[in-house]
């Protein structure tokens, strides 16, 4: 009960770290990026109609060892030693989340300030992976440690990864760990990928297992960079941003159902906590379900949580029907004889951007508003009174960025997300279909499943937020909700 | 082909503008509702009374918006759970609760401590826009949130 009262209570922190200071965005606006996205997407019909061809923009120059190795060890080493202060953080640090080092870098500097950096500079990822860097040295002493002992199965493709994906989006929604509660969980993926990258070998494992290495590869093909590795060199090519998603296709499933998660989760919480979506069960699955099952509000209060955890897992099979229904369309009106699986397949990285936009206007000013506070965490990462460069006592203004510039970048960004996929689709479909007419023809299937993502998105963007998550279901009669909520014990908190 | 891709790009972004232009509402003028220029921080004022708050007088001056928020055992009971208020009102927080808290205003970085059954007004200029969370400190609760919109 109590515990269950302590879940309702944290619940109010939107995020896993930090507040979300975005209002939703006025009407007009949202009208306006609709229309807009509707209009460009016309325009881009147009363009591909007289331009029959993409090619020019899939060049890309090889710049010979470009990358010292000096930086690749620095690199690795500062990979090495920030990872090995989040555990220690988390393990010995101070209980205190905010004040804690591991939490707000973990959540805020690299699962968003890294990923964002990845679309810009390329997947560096790869090369800095800490798990990686220490099978290296592992693998010093014990030369055969990360061979494959079995061949990884081809039929399990991404589904780890994406399995990973899944319980990571919950950790980030609902999971609220504190900082030990986090750490011991870093130590168990770690200890996870130990044992599968020295069952199936390192390569298979980072390839298609380890989640953060397959989030980054996809993010880091928007990026015009990209590292080739030739022997020990490691190589940079430089392409024009964005095609590196067409370079290759997804080459399993698995990838696309990764991909449609990406757009899914991030659609899932930016509505989960509107007030239309919280209304939906306490207006219309609460009154049902009280009438058939008797039973105390806070037993229905569980059973919301359940009902959200149940919508974020299902999110990414609802896209995939949606995607599919569009791809089967696709091979409709072309009548080509590629199979439905093989086009899923190659169309689903033209969806990236419109994931990576949706990804940045929800959460680039949780990054603005939420990295400052690491300043002071430097001087003291363990919260135990340090000043280890004298910024410890540092008093930080709150930093909240102006509504309407944030409505202004949202939408614009949104915009350039949408019409950099329907491009890609069209460039993707040039090289795949016999004729550009039925190139043309197989993208306005696509065009609609596009332009129906970006309006969810930017109406989502538009909805107003819930100011709790669980709402008082009968508010007329007070008597009957409030006496269950009065009787409850009210939590004391010395923090 | 360099000149077409250029010619659609220009028309793009031409179209974009335009859609905008047609979208974007008329900027009301009045004077009404002109932003009040007010230094932020220094505007705060936490007065505290004993017993039952006077009738609070609504608008007492040009863009000052007055909430009542009553609380039991760190649940609000009555007033609006959404605050909406536009860039540049007073905004005056009357608060009374039957248990002792701090209530706190996320963004503005406000504290108010509240003690049982005394009224708490705080009292601030809304120069920030966006939407900010109340909180509760002792109750761990979100109360509701203040939502400042631009002018």
């Amino acid at each position: 009960m109590a515990g269950l009262l302590l879940l309702v209570g944290r619940e109010a922190t939107a995020h896993s770290m930090g507040v979300v200071y975005n209002l939703p965005i006025p009407f007009w606006m949202y009208a306006f990026a609709a229309s807009a996205a509707l209009a460009l997407s016309f325009l881009m019909v147009g363009f591909f109609v007289t331009v029959q061809g993409a090619e020019r923009n899939f060049r890309s120059i090889e710049i010979p060892a470009l990358v010292p190795p000096v930086a690749i060890t620095s690199l690795r080493g500062a990979s090495i030693f920030l990872f090995a202060l989040t555990i220690l953080t988390a393990l010995f640090g101070t209980p205190f989340p905010l004040a804690n080092f591991s939490l707000t870098f973990f959540w805020i500097v690299f699962v968003l300030g890294f990923a964002y950096l990845t679309a810009v500079i390329g997947d560096l990822y790869a090369l800095v992976n800490p798990w990686r860097v220490l099978f290296d040295w592992v693998e010093r002493f014990l030369p055969y440690a990360f061979r494959a002992r079995v061949r990884y199965p081809d039929w399990l493709g991404y589904y780890p990864a994406f399995a990973l994906y899944m319980a990571f989006i919950w950790l980030e929604l609902f999971g609220h760990a504190s900082p030990r509660t986090f750490g011991v969980i870093l130590l168990a993926y770690g200890a996870l990928t130990f044992l599968a990258a020295s069952l199936f070998g390192a390569n298979a494992w980072f390839r298609y297992g380890e989640l953060f290495s397959v989030f980054f590869r996809l993010l880091g093909k928007i990026a015009p960079i990209a590292y080739v590795a030739r022997g020990s060199k490691i190589l940079v090519r430089l392409r024009q941003p964005f095609v590196g998603l067409i370079e290759e296709s997804a080459d399993h499933p698995s990838l696309v159902i990764f991909v449609l998660f990406m757009l899914s989760s991030t659609a899932f919480d930016g509505v989960h906590e509107t007030l239309p979506w919280v209304q939906v069960f306490w207006k219309n699955i609460y009154p049902l379900l009280s009438a058939l099952i008797v039973r105390p509000y806070i037993f229905f209060v569980g059973l919301y949580y359940d009902w959200q955890w149940a919508m974020l897992w299902l999110s990414p099979f609802v896209y995939l029907a949606i995607y599919l229904f569009f791809i089967v369309a696709m091979k409709l009106v072309t009548g080509t004889p590629r199979s439905v699986r093989d086009l899923a397949l190659q169309f689903a990285f033209s969806l990236i951007p419109i994931a990576f936009v949706y990804n940045v206007t929800h959460y680039y000013t949780l990054l603005a508003t939420d990295a400052p506070r690491l300043l002071p965490m430097i001087s003291d990462p363990f919260g135990v009174g340090w000043d280890l460069f004298g910024t410890a006592r540092m008093e930080l203004q709150p930093t909240t960025l102006l509504a309407d510039g944030v409505w202004h970048t949202q939408v614009g960004l949104i915009l350039v997300g949408h019409i950099v996929s329907v491009y890609l689709a069209h460039a993707q479909a040039l090289r795949l279909f016999a004729t550009s007419r039925k190139a043309l023809s197989s993208q306005l299937p696509m065009l609609v499943l596009m332009v129906a993502f970006t309006t969810v998105g930017l109406w989502i963007l538009s909805l107003p937020i819930a100011a709790g998550q669980v709402q008082d279901p009968l508010p007329a009669s007070s008597s009957v909700m409030p006496a269950a909520i009065a009787s409850m014990p009210v939590l004391r908190d010395s923090g | 082909m360099i000149a077409k891709t250029t010619l659609f790009a220009l028309a793009g972004v031409t179209l974009t503008c335009a859609l905008w232009w047609a979208f974007k509402p008329a900027r009301t003028d009045d004077p009404a509702s002109a932003p009040v220029a007010a230094p932020i921080s220094t505007g705060v004022v936490t007065e505290a009374r004993a017993g039952v708050p006077e009738p609070s007088n609504h608008a007492l001056s040009t863009g000052e918006r007055v909430f009542e928020l009553a609380l039991r055992k760190g649940r609000l009971i009555s007033g609006p759970e959404r605050l909406e208020v536009h860039e540049g009102d007073s905004v005056v927080l009357e608060i009374l609760s039957d248990t002792s808290d701090e209530l706190h205003v996320h963004g503005y970085d406000l504290r108010a401590r509240i003690k049982p059954d005394e009224a708490v007004k705080l009292r601030f200029t809304a120069t920030r826009t966006g939407r900010f969370g109340l909180e509760l400190h002792r109750a761990h609760a979100e109360l509701g949130a203040l939502e400042v919109y631009p002018r």
